[in-house]
């Protein structure tokens, strides 16, 4: 595998840490298109997808992330929470990667959780942060609800939240 | 033809026009379905591929647009009206899909839907490209594979297109044969319809047929009726024995009312005259000629020969008609009438009914009256002689009776019956006998007026009326004249027989005012002729009729005397010369309810001539005999029973089985029983009575003369008669006491003669003491008579008996012997 996950432990004990402090209730879920295979994710792969760390799937298919636009939920828990970062300097980070020759991370911007819902359903490898309220909407009934450390969404235990 | 002839194919045709129908129908309803088939397939097939090719094309235009920018945010609404064009696609493809098409639509329909999958997978991947912002690589995607399925897809359309158009044209060619077949089923079903009106036109017609048929048959059915009814009319006549002519104008009239202008005519043989009857109908010169047409009368019946045949079909070509005949018969065939039918030559068919049961009536009512005729003849007259029989000449006499009354002249009745007759009949056989009576009738109506009478009142009796006479004169002498002329010689069989005959005549007023009277007076008088002599008359005689009249009165009384129970038995004690009892001798009594007392001398002689002794003769032996045998059951000493019998009792050959029989029955002792006759009664017949007296002899039976001394007393017979004692008349005892009569010397030289004989002498009739002191002192053995004892009833004789001294016990009589063999 030419690209492998890389655990940083210092960065995920930190994101724990941040994660047991009192945070707005609303959990996130992680979604996928229905054909992506994989089903659970730990936090730690989570994390090193978005990012760039780790840029294929399983199945070799290409990482394509759906970020929501800078200031919204997902993303500022993406950016404060899970990446420990702002959205400028994760840009410049991705950015970076791409000039040290590393495989760009495809990083696509929508306006919506029903946006980035839709957005993975039509492209296949990609990977969206959306509330987890969004997901009863229509545009994300039909994507697949990845498990984070084998825990979905308002199971106890379940870190993006 | 019959109606159901003609109904009943066009009923098969409209049967299988249904049938056509149906299957017209059936594929109407084919060629519906197909049309809705058709119509989908046009409408909706042509939505779909115009849907799908737009679908298509805003597809792909869709993903072109979102080629156009980079904003993943902007490019999401062309991606999703990409996809609404493809979830629009696949709608249509489902409505083609649920059109069920056959393979013809379903393989284009399949394949356009796998290029079209192919193409949106390509699409997806361009799709997922350009949002990814892979704007080089899309289009790289696009134009190598894209571009390529699109094409497919676009190709499939086309072809399914074509596919739905090959469709719809085999479809349309489906709906036009199935609304060809729709249409001969159709055509089957006018047909159909067009046979049923037909059929029921027919059928309406056939029930008018048969409401015509009806119609008729009622008509024949009134006319049937009308005819029994006048045949019941006819019948009716017949049965009430209306006069002949108008039964047979009834029937010559029925031609006329069953066919106009039609007639008929009867000719019958009545009796011995022809009668013919014309029906009003025909034309008067018909009618004319057949009045005077003559048949010739065969031993009186109708005879129809072919120039009578001939003459009638004349009679009915000059008229213009035409004629039938028919001969009338009787029940044994025998001809006895004509009946020509005239009309038209087109006589109705049913009219052949009307001629058989003319035929028949007209036989009929000719029979019916010639027997009515024949049983009314029948009735009043004697088949042997063809003369009135007693009631007509009853009838007769009472008018002749009547217009003497009123015409102040006289009616003379002659009863007049044939001498020795029944010797005729027993000689010669009764069909001489017959033949004779013939003879005698023949002969009576020869001797007499026109307007006389003469009838066969009985075996050989004839009695004449003869009317209007001026005196009784006359009767004398056409009763002379009858006798007369009766006394020629008849040749019968070829015997010649001599006959005559006895009358006697009674004269109306003088002698009678009522046919019965007359009548019974003219018998009695023949009768008495008979007496007097035969081969004569006599005319009635008032006193001479009382005597006949009581003399027949007696006769009619007597011969139920016996079955009245008015006889009886009294018994007169025979008294010998001690005064002692010797016998009892039985008289007879006849007691009439309507006579009265009637004495033996009176009744006997009567009975003798009518036969009647026999019976009379049997009741008093066995009345006697019971009466005995009774005495000698109670104990009494019962002396010798004497019984007087008649000359023709000992002529009767079964006289002394009788007496055996009855003595047999009785149980009473022959020797105790004694038989007096006559010597007159047995004069006639002396050998017999002789013969008769031995065999009751043989029984030990008692003999004596009665009577003895008188009539044909003799002598020689005295010695002849195998007899046990005289009884001397009472003529001789009454004259004993007469000093200068001889009546003494006859008696005793009777005692002495009967007493050389050893024959017991009994004297009748002792009146008085010095009649019986006379007899006795001149040797009398046995006495009787009102001085001595009147004649006992059974109880007083009993009486008597028991108060006689007790004799010394004689010897037991001896068992009956059987009686002789004649």
């Amino acid at each position: 595998m030419k690209t492998t996950i890389h655990l940083h432990c210092g960065v995920f004990v930190s994101l724990l840490c941040s994660a047991a402090s009192p945070t707005p209730a609303q959990p996130f879920a992680v979604v996928v298109d229905p054909s992506n295979p994989t089903v659970n994710l730990s936090s730690v792969d989570l994390r090193a997808m978005f990012t760039g760390s780790v840029t294929h799937w399983p199945n070799q298919s290409r990482i394509v992330l759906a970020h929501r636009e800078n200031g919204s939920r997902p993303n500022r828990f993406l950016m404060d929470r899970l990446l420990k970062t702002s959205w400028p300097d994760y840009k410049r980070r991705l950015e970076n990667l791409e000039f040290m020759g590393q495989e760009p991370v495809i990083v696509r911007v929508l306006a919506s959780d029903a946006a980035a819902c839709k957005f993975v359903f039509n492209v296949p490898g990609a990977l969206a942060l959306i509330e987890s309220g969004s997901i009863a909407e229509p545009e994300c009934r039909e994507l697949r609800l990845l498990r984070i450390d084998g825990l979905a969404p308002g199971q106890e235990g379940y870190r993006l939240k | 033809m019959k109606h159901w002839m003609k109904v009943v194919p066009l009923s098969l045709l409209a049967g299988a026009g249904i049938a056509g129908s149906v299957f017209g129908v059936v594929q109407l309803r084919r060629a519906v379905v197909r049309s809705q088939d058709l119509y989908r397939l046009d409408t909706i097939g042509s939505q779909v591929e115009g849907d799908l090719e737009f679908q298509l094309q805003e597809s792909r235009r869709a993903y072109l647009y979102a080629l156009a920018t980079d904003d993943p945010n902007q490019q999401l609404p062309f991606v999703d009206a990409a996809r609404e064009a493809d979830r629009a696609a696949r709608g249509t493809i489902q409505r083609l899909r649920a059109l069920q098409a056959d393979e013809s639509i379903t393989r284009p329909i399949r394949e356009f839907e796998a290029s079209w999958q192919g193409y949106i997978q390509t699409r997806g991947a361009v799709i997922a490209s350009i949002l990814v912002g892979d704007a080089k690589r899309a289009i790289e995607l696009d134009q190598r594979e894209g571009n390529r399925a699109f094409a497919a897809a676009l190709q499939n359309l086309h072809a399914l297109k074509h596919a739905l158009e090959e469709h719809a044209r085999a479809q349309s060619a489906q709906v036009d044969g199935t609304l060809r077949k729709c249409i001969m089923g159709l055509t089957f079903f006018v047909a159909a319809t067009y046979l049923i009106v037909l059929a029921l036109v027919q059928l309406n017609r056939s029930r008018a047929g048969v409401v015509r048929a009806l119609a008729s048959s009622n008509e024949r059915l009134e006319h049937a009726q009308d005819l029994d009814q006048r045949r019941l009319t006819i019948l009716g006549m017949v049965v009430a024995h209306a006069p002949l002519a108008e039964t047979l104008t009834a029937i010559a009239e029925l031609p006329n009312w069953c066919t106009p202008g039609a007639g008929a005519a009867v000719w019958s043989n009545g009796g011995d005259k022809l009668l013919y009857q014309v029906s009003s109908g025909l034309p008067q010169q018909l009618t004319d000629e057949v009045r005077s047409q003559c048949f010739e009368l065969d031993q009186g019946r109708l005879h129809l020969d072919s120039t009578a045949r001939r003459s009638i079909e004349s009679m009915a070509s000059r008229s213009g008609l035409k004629e039938r005949i028919f001969p009338l018969h009787n029940v044994a065939g025998d001809a006895i009438g004509l009946l020509v039918i005239f009309g038209p030559l087109n006589i109705e068919p049913r009219s052949e009914g009307v001629c058989t049961q003319m035929t028949q009536l007209a036989s009929v009512a000719i029979e019916s009256t010639l027997l009515y005729d024949r049983l009314a003849f029948q009735a009043q007259h004697d088949v042997l002689t063809g003369l009135p029989n007693r009631l007509l000449f009853q009838d007769r006499l009472q008018q002749a009776i009547l217009r003497a009354q009123r015409n102040d002249t006289k009616v003379a009745v002659m009863w007049f019956d044939l001498d020795r007759f029944k010797q005729v009949n027993d000689t010669l056989g009764h069909r001489t006998g017959d033949e004779l009576l013939g003879e005698f009738a023949r002969r009576l109506k020869r001797s007499l007026r026109e307007s006389d009478t003469a009838a066969r009142v009985g075996g050989d009796e004839f009695v004449v009326m003869a009317g209007d006479l001026e005196s009784s004169a006359d009767a004398r002498t056409i009763a002379a004249k009858i006798i007369k002329n009766l006394r020629v010689p008849i040749n019968v069989d070829g015997y010649e027989v001599t006959t005559s005959a006895s009358a006697g005549v009674s004269v109306f007023p003088e002698h009678g005012s009522d046919p019965a009277g007359l009548m019974r007076n003219a018998d009695l008088a023949m009768y008495q002729a008979k007496r007097v002599g035969r081969d004569t008359y006599l005319v009635f005689d008032q006193e001479l009729g009382d005597s006949l009249s009581r003399r027949l009165e007696i006769e009619q009384e007597l011969r139920h005397a016996i079955d009245n129970e008015e006889l009886s038995l009294m018994f007169q004690p025979l008294i010998g010369r001690r005064d002692e009892l010797e016998g009892f001798e039985a008289l007879l009594r006849w007691n009439n309810r309507k006579l009265g007392k009637i004495s033996p001398a009176e009744f006997i002689p009567i009975a003798e001539e009518a036969g009647l002794i026999l019976r009379i003769g049997e009741w008093v032996t066995r009345t006697a005999c019971r009466t005995g045998a009774a005495w000698m059951k109670a104990g009494l000493e019962v002396p010798r029973l004497a019984i007087n019998a008649s000359g023709l009792q000992f002529a009767d050959p079964g006289f002394a089985d009788m007496v055996h029989s009855v003595l047999n029955e009785s149980g009473f002792p022959a020797q105790k029983l004694e038989i007096e006759v006559t010597e007159t009664e047995l004069v006639g017949n002396l050998e017999c009575a002789i013969e008769q007296i031995g065999r009751l002899r043989a029984m030990g039976i008692l003999f004596a003369i009665d009577d003895f001394g008188t009539g044909y007393s003799s002598l020689n017979q005295l010695r002849t008669l195998p007899v046990d004692c005289v009884k001397v008349d009472r003529s001789f005892v009454k004259d004993l006491e007469r000093i200068s009569g001889d009546s003494a010397t006859l008696v005793r030289g009777i005692i002495g003669l009967a007493h050389n004989l050893r024959l017991t002498v009994v004297a009748e009739g002792v009146e008085t003491e010095r009649q019986l002191a006379i007899l006795r002192s001149l040797g009398c053995d046995v006495s009787q008579g009102f001085y001595l004892h009147r004649p006992l009833l059974p109880k007083a004789a009993e009486d008597l008996m028991r108060a006689q001294k007790p004799r010394a016990a004689g010897p037991t009589p001896e068992p009956l012997p059987e009686p002789a063999l004649a």
